[in-house]
């Protein structure tokens, strides 16, 4: 047992550092089995226990600013009840659902909290001249998240998905719903910075129609930035017309000038 | 020092690029809701940064360009990067370039970048490469991984790899035709860009929803179902600039995100904020 949850462990290390080395999916349940296959000595059950829980997870994927159930941990988890109980793929993925839940908790409280105020210090550093470090912060929040995956894996895989699911029904539903809700208010703080470093009176009518193009007609970004290139195209030939004009006139007047 | 690098121009290095391929592999491991992946962008900006500017006052400003929003698709942010340094190439040789320009493009080229990274990445090479390594997983052969790890990786590297080193010659490209006269109005056009993507990103991506109803009985309006009707994406609209405002005058950002967390946990208590 101690050296399942140990091989747990190594293979959770590697597994959550996906995102860390080039978002190489080196997590994914089709590799993670494999490995989890050959920690209990079945290697070929494994790599079809990672194909079915590959199938599971493959239709679902981050889009934009929403966080996918983490197949991750799901994948290691669930080949590993799978596998140590003698169940089928999808009996074992029920039981990683409490797990899941509770490193999107996690996952949540870190994204929501303690990744901000991770980059307000290095907004500091950064005010107080010290570049380095305030790059460096980067990956302190990098290594945060790997070990905090890591060891929720573990133990999760230690204690069994029961203890697990007994601990999430002690955290109240207003926290795990109120953090769910903060995750979509929060991006306006980013937009609120950004609006203040670009925004100006000159480019207003062009927020407010790529603001209409999304919320009115819907539109995509690649629709909207679309129409935001031809706006610019549009002013950029209006601008650059006028300045000639303005210099053709200025030179005529100076012949006039020139005449008398 | 200073004065001989001053005539000669700065100029980044073939080197100097691989560097900011090698610290744009982790883009998408420090995320967060707040500027998403600025963090790992400042990050990515750090070498050149030091590079290109030796006055600590410069330095500073030029990192908190970069710890400003952002969010692409992990793949094509390392394009965006090269554009960006490109930029502050460009901002370190002559003083007079007008550094908003460089957060537009950023918000110009990351909204269209995810959408096409995302649909190639996440939606078809992702799914390719499972595909194929799931059919052969099943019949039990160690291929299956193996496969699935290449064939997602050899594109993904080789989009990080030359995404980094286009982005910078096209931002070269582009930063030399803003010379003299024409200057001005390249970096409106590319402000116009920026802005009609942030205003959409604005309507998009911050989600407040009030579902408390007007009266009781069944087929009373919620407030959600008024404020839609007078604007959609209203709430977010106000928030942002309201914050925006906020920060202008020097509020602390940690208040504000504590405010919004509690904020969330009491509409959820309470009900009226829903997702």
């Amino acid at each position: 047992m101690v050296g399942q949850v140990i091989g747990i462990f190594f293979i959770s290390l590697v597994a959550n550092s996906q995102y860390f080395l080039g978002t190489s999916f080196i997590g994914r349940p089709i590799v993670t089995g494999m490995f989890v296959g050959l920690l209990f000595g079945n290697l070929k059950e494994g790599l079809l226990m990672g194909a079915a829980s590959e199938l599971i997870f493959m239709g679902l994927m981050g889009i934009g600013a929403s966080v996918p159930p983490d197949e991750v941990i799901g994948g290691i988890l669930g080949t590993a009840f799978a596998l140590k109980n003698g169940l089928g793929v999808s009996a074992a993925i029920t039981l990683v659902l409490p797990i899941a839940s509770l490193s999107l908790i996690v996952k949540n409280i870190l994204y929501v909290l303690v990744f901000p105020a991770m980059t307000h210090r290095a907004d500091h550093l950064a005010d107080e001249g010290k570049i380095t470090r305030a790059g460096n912060m980067h990956l302190w929040m990098c290594f945060l998240q790997i070990a905090v995956l890591t060891i929720v894996t573990t133990l999760a895989f230690a204690v069994g998905s029961n203890a697990v699911g007994n601990l999430i029904k002690m955290i109240p539903k207003a926290v795990t719903d109120g953090l769910t809700i903060a995750t979509y208010i929060l991006p306006a703080i980013g937009f609120g910075m950004l609006i203040n470093m670009t925004y100006s009176k000159k480019v207003a009518p062009f927020f407010f129609l790529g603001f209409v193009c999304a919320a009115y007609l819907k539109l995509n970004t690649i629709a909207t930035a679309i129409i935001g290139a031809i706006c610019a195209a549009i002013m950029y030939i209006i601008f650059v017309e006028i300045k000639s004009n303005s210099e053709k006139t200025a030179a005529k007047g100076d012949e006039i000038y020139d005449d008398f | 020092m200073t004065t001989s690098n001053q005539s000669e121009g700065k100029k980044l290095s073939k080197k100097d690029l691989r560097g900011i391929f090698w610290r744009t592999l982790p883009m998408e491991a420090s995320f967060n809701y707040e500027r998403m992946m600025s963090a790992a962008f400042a990050y990515s900006m750090t070498g050149v940064i030091k590079k290109l500017y030796s006055d600590p006052e410069d330095q500073k400003a030029a990192m908190k360009r970069h710890l400003e929003f952002f969010n692409c698709t992990s793949a094509m942010s390392p394009f965006i990067v090269g554009v960006a340094a490109s930029m502050e190439e460009k901002k370190a040789n002559d003083p007079s370039f007008d550094v908003s320009s460089i957060n537009s493009m950023k918000a110009g080229l990351m909204g269209p970048l995810s959408g096409i990274g995302d649909s190639i990445f996440w939606g078809s090479l992702r799914i390719i490469a499972a595909g194929i390594g799931v059919s052969l997983a099943k019949q039990g052969s160690v291929l299956g991984p193996i496969l699935f790890i290449l064939i997602y990786n050899i594109p993904n590297m080789l989009v990080r790899y030359f995404g980094t080193m286009w982005g910078y010659k096209l931002g070269v490209s582009l930063v030399d035709r803003m010379k003299s006269d024409l200057m001005d109005n390249i970096t409106y056009a590319i402000n116009i860009l920026g802005n009609t993507v942030i205003g959409s990103m604005v309507a998009s991506m911050v989600v407040i929803k009030i579902p408390l109803k007007i009266s009781s009985g069944k087929g009373a309006p919620t407030v959600q179902s008024i404020l839609d009707s007078i604007l959609p994406a209203l709430l977010p609209l106000l928030l942002t600039f309201f914050i925006a405002h906020l920060l202008k005058k020097k509020v602390n950002v940690l208040y504000l995100l504590l405010i919004i967390l509690v904020v969330s946990i009491l509409g959820a208590m309470f009900g009226f904020l829903g997702v």
